[in-house]
């Protein structure tokens, strides 16, 4: 859910248009969960190691998803483009997420509890990216701290399923670094490429 | 074997109707709500947020059902007829209640509940069927909600509005709906088809009638609306009015375009804005000893500011940058508007471009001695966009040395301190300066216009200018265009692309000021909302 909203509002803010931009994101993020659901009815085995792969991956999608937009607006390359990529990237990935879930225990109470805390999340991070995430943390620093979250997960993730832990605590690393020095970066980068001086 | 089958086609239309119909009651009224009131993240988010929520609270009240094809029918009947009712439904509550940002969560709530319940009744019903797995429904149900939007978005908005485009759903769901029923010869309860009988019945009428009512209040004071029409990109009416004895100019007929509810020029005050837009700064040019010839102008599609540099001799070429070619076409075909631009659009010298000025800006190599911008204040943030520090980057990249740049920059005075200017002019002024231009803000007196003047001449003395010019062209300028050195600056922060705090400053003036003459939505707003 914030990453939706992450990556719309980044890109209405980058190439306008918003009412184009929030329909494209959103539609394109649901029809990639749907393929991921899709992909993750086939992914019966050790559905755990799974999760803590996707879970990496995700982090590190979303620890450069910020910068690299910026970088490729400001070299004039198709941010567009790059956009809709990583739209389908995460929202395969995240789609994956609930049927592997559902496979870790078979019953359907369980699987109502998935969806009904996957909503009430959905809920709570839609009222929180307006309110408080974005004009609190900005673009750069909220991207680095749902890699974060996600890497947190990987981590875990990949000690229970033992495999995938180097990679997960690589992937965290790097999280935990671009969360620290997220605004340095942007001001480097606003500085560099535009000749942007004296920001906040 | 065979009506298990035709179960299993209706199971699925079913859910992939539901949460398509669904869904799109959520973007249609994040869209025309943004659009109505210029908030897009806060309003998108939100009313994600509480789509979701009713989602859930609707698959947790779905246990109270039983699992029954009746009732997931019913339910689906009645989600498509709430998404044509949806934007009838805002309509009168912005006619009634002005900013009623809860009935529009109230809209989405209702959709999410019942399209929150198809899913959990579907695999309820199917259970036994071996056919109905939730990984192909989840599939269906995310690409239904993609095909209903990308339609949306793409095939229906401009031609029909928002209105249109909900009642075209409601009725296209309804259809399929009952010829599946039919076609599968399913054999529905007569309480179900009274139920779907009103549901054709309601939304086609009740649109039409809230479309009137929020239409009344602007004939009742006596404006009377020349042209209206929604583009891709914004709705735009022209209207006409006389002045009442109670007005600045009594008895006068007065011309005045609006953009999404937001004046962009009234006949009355135009020439005094423009004369500062366009004619102080080639003045400046030509005190500073560089008399203008290559002209800009990004945005200004009404071609009021082209009449003006087109009288003016010396310049050369124009060239212009207009995003939305709905205001091209009505500035060149109108009647009225021609009589006003002086059919400035039809001059050789000047050339059109229908272009995003931030992508066309990156990509020209053409050098200008004045750029003149001219967009509508940074209220939304894809027009925050066009006033951040990476925009006038660009910006003086395409400016020669000596050249000069005038910016729109919305209101002048701060609402609490006449000594102290907005915070939007300030904010631009000081967004400009970290990219390294010279830049001072200037005004017209009387309606407070703010303008910000830029260059990267050092040479140039603003103070000799304001002093000198007095007696240029044997008119006051100064007396026209005040420029106040020692006005008081408000707090303000560098506008960048990543942080865009002009929306939200802009949005707090507009806010704070409505009333005043500046937001209209709440005197005659309901020729303004989108269609």
């Amino acid at each position: 859910m914030a990453y939706e909203l992450l990556l719309a509002s980044y890109a209405t803010f980058l190439l306008g248009a918003s009412v184009f931009q929030y329909s494209l994101v959103i539609s394109l993020m649901m029809a990639s969960m749907g393929i991921g659901a899709l992909l993750a009815q086939s992914l019966k085995k050790n559905p755990l190691k799974w999760i803590a792969a996707i879970e990496t991956l995700l982090a590190l999608t979303a620890c450069i998803a910020v910068p690299l937009l910026y970088l490729l607006f400001a070299k004039g390359g198709p941010a567009q483009g790059l956009v809709l990529v990583l739209v389908v990237l995460m929202g395969t990935g995240l789609g994956m997420e609930i049927p592997l879930l559902n496979l870790l225990e078979r019953n359907n109470r369980w699987l109502n509890d998935i969806l009904f805390f996957d909503y009430l999340g959905g809920f709570i991070g839609g009222l929180l990216f307006p309110l408080w995430l974005l004009p609190s943390l900005g673009f750069f620093r909220l991207a680095a701290a749902l890699a974060c979250a996600n890497a947190v997960l990987a981590v875990a993730f990949a000690w229970k399923a033992r495999s995938w832990r180097i990679a997960a605590l690589v992937t965290a690393l790097i999280c935990a670094l671009s969360l620290v020095f997220a605004d340095s970066l942007r001001l480097w980068m606003e500085a560099t490429l535009f000749g942007i001086r004296g920001g906040a | 074997m065979k009506a298990g089958k035709h179960q299993t086609l209706l199971l699925y239309t079913l859910s992939v109707i539901g949460s398509g119909a669904g869904f799109m009651v959520q973007m249609l009224v994040s869209g025309f709500w943004s659009t109505a009131f210029s908030q897009d993240v806060t309003f998108y988010s939100i009313n994600l947020a509480f789509y979701f929520l009713a989602l859930g609270i609707g698959t947790r009240l779905s246990q109270l059902l039983e699992p029954k094809l009746s009732h997931l029918a019913a339910l689906v009947v009645a989600l498509s007829s709430w998404c044509g009712l949806s934007i009838a439904f805002l309509r009168w509550g912005i006619f009634r209640f002005n900013q009623a940002t809860l009935l529009a969560l109230l809209t989405v709530a209702v959709a999410g509940v019942l399209a929150g319940a198809v899913l959990p009744l579907t695999l309820g019903i199917g259970k036994d069927d071996i056919r109905l797995n939730l990984g192909r429904l989840f599939f269906l149900d995310y690409l239904a909600a993609i095909a209903f939007t990308l339609v949306f978005t793409f095939g229906l908005l401009v031609p029909l509005g928002y209105g249109g485009t909900a009642l075209a759903v409601c009725y296209f769901s309804l259809f399929a709906l009952v010829a599946l029923l039919l076609g599968t010869g399913t054999r529905l309860s007569k309480s179900l088809w009274v139920g779907i009988l009103i549901a054709v019945a309601l939304p086609y009428p009740l649109s039409l009638w809230a479309k009137r009512l929020s239409e009344l209040p602007a004939g009742a004071r006596g404006a009377k609306i020349l042209y209206s029409k929604q583009s891709h990109y914004q709705k735009i009416v022209l209207t006409e009015s006389v002045g009442g004895p109670e007005s600045l100019l009594p008895g006068v007929v007065q011309h005045s375009l609006y953009l999404d509810g937001f004046i962009q020029f009234s006949s009355g005050s135009e020439q005094l804005y423009h004369f500062c837009i366009a004619n102080l700064p080639i003045a400046a040019a030509r005190f500073n000893q560089h008399p203008a010839k290559r002209v800009l102008i990004l945005g200004g599609g009404d071609g009021l500011a082209a009449r003006n540099l087109l009288a003016i001799p010396g310049i050369q070429t124009i060239d212009m940058v207009e995003l939305d070619p709905a205001m091209v076409e009505l500035a060149r075909t109108h009647p009225r508007l021609r009589e006003y631009n002086r059919n400035a659009l039809a001059d050789p010298r000047v050339n059109v471009l229908i272009e995003d000025a931030f992508t066309w800006i990156g990509r020209t190599g053409n050098t200008y001695d004045f750029i003149l911008i001219d967009f509508p204040s940074p209220k939304n943030l894809a027009l925050a966009r066009l006033f951040s520090a990476e925009f006038y980057r660009r910006v003086l990249e395409r400016l020669s040395p000596h050249g000069f740049i005038s910016i729109q920059a919305g209101p002048y005075h701060d609402l609490d301190d006449r000594g102290k200017i907005a915070g939007i002019p300030a904010g631009i002024e000081k967004t400009i300066q970290a990219v390294g231009a010279f830049a001072w803000v200037y005004f017209t007196p009387r309606d407070a216009d703010a303008f910000v003047l830029a260059t990267r001449d050092p040479d140039f003395s603003m103070g000799a200018f304001a002093k000198q010019s007095t007696v240029l062209g044997g008119k006051s300028l100064t007396g026209v265009c005040t420029f106040e050195s020692e006005a008081k600056r408000p707090p303000s922060e560098i506008n960048t692309l990543n942080t865009l705090p002009l929306a939200a400053e802009a949005l707090r003036w507009y806010r704070r000021a409505e009333g005043s003459g500046f937001f209209y939505y709440s005197s005659y707003f309901g020729v303004f909302l989108p269609d």
